[in-house]
């Protein structure tokens, strides 16, 4: 979803006066090592948007200098299935494989930041349970990217 | 030169830059306005429409998402430990699901998608700050609760989390519907953890934008795989959505009248309407 202020509610009172039950309290502090992480996150976040866009608009511009697409062709093309294919024409710098790259470098961002978050449960938090959780969910969107047919 | 080609890019440019500042405003996001915009005005096949969104819904949470991150409001852990079950939807929708429907239910299911995704916007549901909440015994063992600083408010938040089996529930079928309109699915995403689970507003808006991204990606791993992506529609859809998503985030800043959303609310309902009668075949 789209960021969008929420309303401000002034008559609030801090949840942390009410009795925190369960755990001690030191549980309910922000960690380091979560700032860290989110430092991390956003990083991979920024990069791999503005690395992505930029490669898809080199590719579609040396797409209209080398072999300008008709409509017909837009409205066709779709991503080649054969990475091997991509790769041999991002060689040859084939606009519409570059964009196909551009697209893939899109697709791996939200990835990159899951795998951010193992790195830093594993090493920073030692959370072994949320380690495992992370890599579970990286499993499940490298599964569908790269198995799935 | 190839006038008409670029023509047509400029022409998509310009709806998906629409569509990103309308989705915006209205707090639905990217995906559900742009599926519309581009089937109703543009004439793009609803597959190919839903293929092209799912790629920018990613674009649009990972943009908007590198501000969020800097507030340090986002909750990993309860995006990693539900994103378990919105993943397994999305790749089920996407991989399987998606295969059993035509044009023309897709487009009845969408236009039934959007009507009820503008409920919340009439009828505002969530506490900014819930009161009263106790963490249950599962989530204090996920260690779910968390704090953060509330700028606005110049002091730290702590909050508790609750019912996270519904919330599962909720985020799976937000993964199935993320994987077959290609939609963000944030609507049920903040509807899971503002009344199930009862986070802050914040807190959760800005934990389902980082889901938002991992759901779409996995859906759209599918999606690119099984060539359903047209990457000549991809280029100008996915930067336009997410121009117009920032920009329309910025003039929300401005402008916190509840009219406007409301306003847009009826459009996007008529556009819903539209999509829905479109598949039944009726015409008004």
């Amino acid at each position: 979803m789209i960021p969008s202020p929420p309303p401000s509610s002034d008559h609030a009172t801090p949840g942390a006066l009410a009795p925190a039950p369960g755990p001690a309290p030191a549980d309910d502090r922000p960690r380091k090592s979560d700032s860290l992480l989110q430092d991390a996150s956003a990083w991979v976040l920024r990069t791999g948007v503005v690395l992505s866009v930029t490669v898809m608009f080199v590719g579609l511009l040396l797409s209209f200098l080398h072999h300008p697409p008709t409509v017909a062709h837009m409205q066709d093309a779709r991503f080649s299935d054969h990475l091997a294919a991509i790769w041999r024409g991002i060689l040859q710098g084939r606009g519409e494989d570059i964009i196909d790259l551009g697209l893939f470098l899109l697709v791996l961002t939200p990835i990159m930041r899951v795998a951010t978050s193992v790195v830093l449960f594993a090493l920073a938090e030692r959370d072994w349970f949320y380690t495992l959780t992370t890599l579970a969910v990286l499993a499940l969107t490298l599964l569908a990217l790269l198995f799935v047919h | 030169m190839p006038w008409a080609a670029l023509l047509w890019i400029a022409k998509i440019a310009i709806a998906s830059l629409l569509g990103g500042v309308i989705g915006a405003i209205s707090g639905l996001g990217g995906g559900i306005v742009i599926v519309p915009v581009l089937t109703l005005f543009m004439h793009i096949p609803i597959k190919d429409a839903i293929g092209a969104s799912i790629v920018s819904v990613i674009a649009v949470s990972s943009g908007a998402g590198s501000v969020y991150v800097r507030d340090h409001v986002t909750n990993v852990r309860v995006a990693m430990f539900l994103e378990l079950s919105t993943a397994s939807g999305a790749i089920l929708g996407a991989a399987v699901l998606a295969n059993f429907l035509n044009a023309d239910m897709l487009k009845i299911l969408f236009g039934v998608t959007l009507l009820i995704s503008l409920l919340p916007i009439i009828a505002r549901m969530g506490e900014e700050l819930p009161q009263g909440v106790k963490s249950d015994r599962l989530a204090r063992r996920l260690k779910m609760q968390g704090s953060y600083f509330d700028q606005k408010l110049g002091r730290t938040i702590h909050y508790q989390a609750a019912r996270v089996p519904p919330a599962m529930g909720i985020m799976f079928i937000a993964g199935l519907m993320a994987g077959i309109l290609g939609i963000g699915a944030g609507v049920l995403k903040v509807l899971a953890q503002e009344m199930a689970m009862r986070l802050p507003v914040k807190v959760s808006t800005a934990t389902s934008n980082f889901m938002i991204g991992v759901t779409a990606a996995a859906a759209a791993g599918v999606y690119l795989r099984r060539g359903l992506v047209l990457p000549y529609l991809v280029v100008p859809v996915a930067a336009s959505v997410l121009v117009g998503a920032l920009w329309g985030t910025k003039l929300m800043e401005r402008m916190s009248n509840v009219l406007v959303r409301k306003v847009f609310a009826v459009a996007l309902g008529v556009i819903g309407l539209q999509m829905l009668l479109g598949g039944l075949h009726v015409r008004i």
